[in-house]
């Protein structure tokens, strides 16, 4: 990075987390700290929503994705739209005529202390393990990428934020989170725009998705009802429903910041607002990765995206065996320019591709792929927390082919996501230990300010644990993928405890209690007997699918202890 | 009957809304099916 990149990283940072602390610095009641004050419009609140959910993942993995495997991954947001409606219409009028502060608090008063403290605590096991995973996932390929040393980047991103948002709360994510989207989209934005131009010599955008296309990264829908494959139409449609559904109703991360509206009716405008742009949003980011791949097809691609790994396998035992799939990969070099070219040719005189040119094309991607697959065995070989390459692709683009100034707001735009979606996370792990177990079971009568002081240490709690935990997460090679697979593992349930006290309106506390235990209890044993290969029945499904099954399986079996229950109180009586 | 009059009028522009966004997703399903075809 140049100079000026450095500046135009720097300034947009510093400037976001700047006015973040200057307007929101008189932030001294629970209502402000907690709840924004309720003075976010429907636009603020559908800004908030999906900076919270759009990470720096989102924009590192994501073009990375669509460059391996294409565009598919855009089906696993149709369910998206129809959860904003189910979350404006049951959980949206509950929680404003409870005035709750926290998701959890509606389940006191509908099931008891019992059940709220289950979700609250499972919400703070898994929220509070992910935070630590949000900083320090992006930290590693943003450290390799401007050479600065990882804990330097985990302390960077965990301290501005944690200091924004115990300055002012809930008001000053939301404050930042305008000035954060308003970064993201400008830089993506431009990017794509000088994808386009590097893209000219096809003959415009229509040919570079026919290439693309031939090269197998257009199957945007996929019909076919396989439940181990995790993205097709249904499993997007129905299993990214309640997915989504149990994201944006029940985990406070995201249930703060439409409770932050200043009335119901702008907090559903901004879950509509969401619902409209989300799905054009993450294809258009898809679409930036599958033209980054029809670029690097037209401009010879380096052997391996993640250079660091590339070099110390090159240094290692394994460097001669490398050196060979790397001139394999260069011979390679040549045949795909010929058959490039022949197909740009044939695209620009009559707007199609011959079967030949197809067939050219899909052989070249084939060889690909078979060498990619070689040196990916040999990477992993000699270092099996390698990461994945493909997360490398987007910035390497940006880093080699963007301008000078650009380059910086692209890091810009991968910072701001960083930190838009920790500081949702810090500010509802604080908020619900402040609301669900410090006010509620440990110091019941205080005043106000008692609150507030005490909100801001829990803030300083919880960005302090994320910041030591993203630094440890490097020492368990499996961290990542264990803390992703426990999120995914609990959302269903909650989702069946929120869904019951909602919809089955005779279920008491203790049935949806039993239901909820007996559910988790069973999502972890098709876990874990699928994942550890334990020899017994186990039925094989995709994670997208824990969610509809154990949804599905407390409300029914909520259902039947509550009718069972029934018939032995009247006997009692 | 002035209240349920607005409460009417509410539901009315709620549905308005929910139905243009299944609409909206209904559309773009298409648009990326007939994509999926047309670019293969």
């Amino acid at each position: 990075m140049t100079a000026l990149d450095w500046v135009v990283l720097m300034c947009t940072l510093f400037g976001i987390v700047g006015y973040g602390i200057w307007r929101t610095r008189q932030s001294s009641s629970m209502e402000a700290y907690l709840r924004g004050n309720n003075e976010n419009r429907w636009w603020e609140i559908g800004l908030s929503v999906m900076a919270t959910q759009a990470s720096a993942i989102t924009f590192l993995s994501t073009p990375g994705q669509a460059y391996e495997s294409g565009m598919g991954f855009i089906q696993f947001y149709f369910g998206l739209p129809l959860a904003m409606i189910i979350v404006a219409v049951f959980f949206i009028p509950v929680y404003y005529r409870l005035k709750v502060f926290t998701a959890y608090e509606y389940l006191e008063s509908r099931f008891g202390i019992q059940t709220r403290t289950l979700a609250a605590s499972l919400f703070l096991i898994q929220r509070g393990l992910a935070a630590g995973i949000t900083i320090y996932a992006p930290s590693i390929i943003i450290s390799k990428l401007i050479g600065w040393e990882l804990n330097s980047t985990i302390l960077f991103i965990g301290v501005l934020v944690t200091l924004y948002v115990l300055t002012g709360g809930t008001r000053a994510v939301a404050v930042t989170h305008k000035q954060q989207m308003a970064v993201i989209f400008a830089g993506m934005f431009v990017a794509f725009g000088f994808l386009l131009w590097h893209l000219r010599e096809t003959g415009g955008l229509l040919n570079s998705l026919k290439l693309a296309g031939a090269m197998g990264k257009m199957e945007i829908i996929d019909y076919k009802l396989d439940l181990n494959n995790r993205y097709t139409l249904w499993s997007g449609l129905l299993g990214g429903f309640f997915l989504q559904l149990s994201y944006f109703g029940c985990d406070q991360s995201q249930v703060a910041r439409y409770l932050g509206g200043s009335s119901a009716k702008q907090s559903r405008l901004g879950l509509m607002f969401n619902g409209l742009v989300k799905i054009p949003m993450q294809f258009f980011i898809l679409l930036t990765g599958v033209l980054v791949f029809v670029f690097y097809q037209l401009n010879t691609p380096p052997a391996y995206f993640n250079e660091l790994e590339w070099d110390n396998a090159m240094q290692s035992s394994y460097g001669a065996e490398l050196e060979s799939t790397a001139r394999d990969w260069d011979k390679l070099a040549s045949e795909r320019e010929v058959t490039l070219q022949q197909a740009i040719e044939e695209l620009q005189q009559s707007g199609e591709l011959t079967g030949d040119s197809r067939a050219a094309l899909s052989e070249v991607r084939t060889q690909e792929e078979a060498i990619k697959g070689r040196m990916d065995a040999i990477i992993y070989a000699n270092n099996p927390g390698a990461g994945n390459e493909n997360d490398y692709i987007f910035m390497t683009f940006v880093q080699q082919y963007l301008p000078i100034g650009i380059v910086g707001l692209l890091f810009a735009v991968i910072f701001s996501a960083s930190m838009s979606s920790t500081s949702s996370e810090i500010n509802a792990l604080a908020g619900t230990f402040a609301i669900d177990i410090y006010k509620r079971l440990l110091r019941r009568e205080a005043s106000a300010t008692h609150y507030v002081i005490a909100s801001r240490a829990f803030t300083l709690l919880f960005g302090t644990l994320a910041i030591i935990f993203a630094m440890v997460a490097s020492l368990f090679d499996n961290l990542i993928e264990a803390v992703n697979i426990i999120g995914s593992l609990f959302y269903g349930t909650i989702l069946g405890i929120f869904l019951t006290a909602l919809l089955l309106k005779h279920v008491r506390g203790r049935a949806v209690f039993i239901a909820a235990i007996i559910t988790q209890s069973g999502i972890f044993y098709i876990d874990f007997a699928n994942r550890y290969g334990w020899d017994l029945p186990k039925p094989s499904i995709s994670y997208l699918w824990y969610n509809v099954l154990a949804c599905i399986a407390v409300m029914l079996i909520s259902l039947l202890l509550q009718t069972l229950e029934r018939p032995r109180q009247s006997v009692d009586k | 009957m002035e209240t349920n009059r607005e409460n009417g009028e509410e539901r009315g522009y709620w549905r308005k809304w929910y139905f243009s966004l299944m609409v909206f997703l209904f559309l773009q399903i298409l648009l990326y099916i007939y994509l999926t075809n047309y670019l293969q």
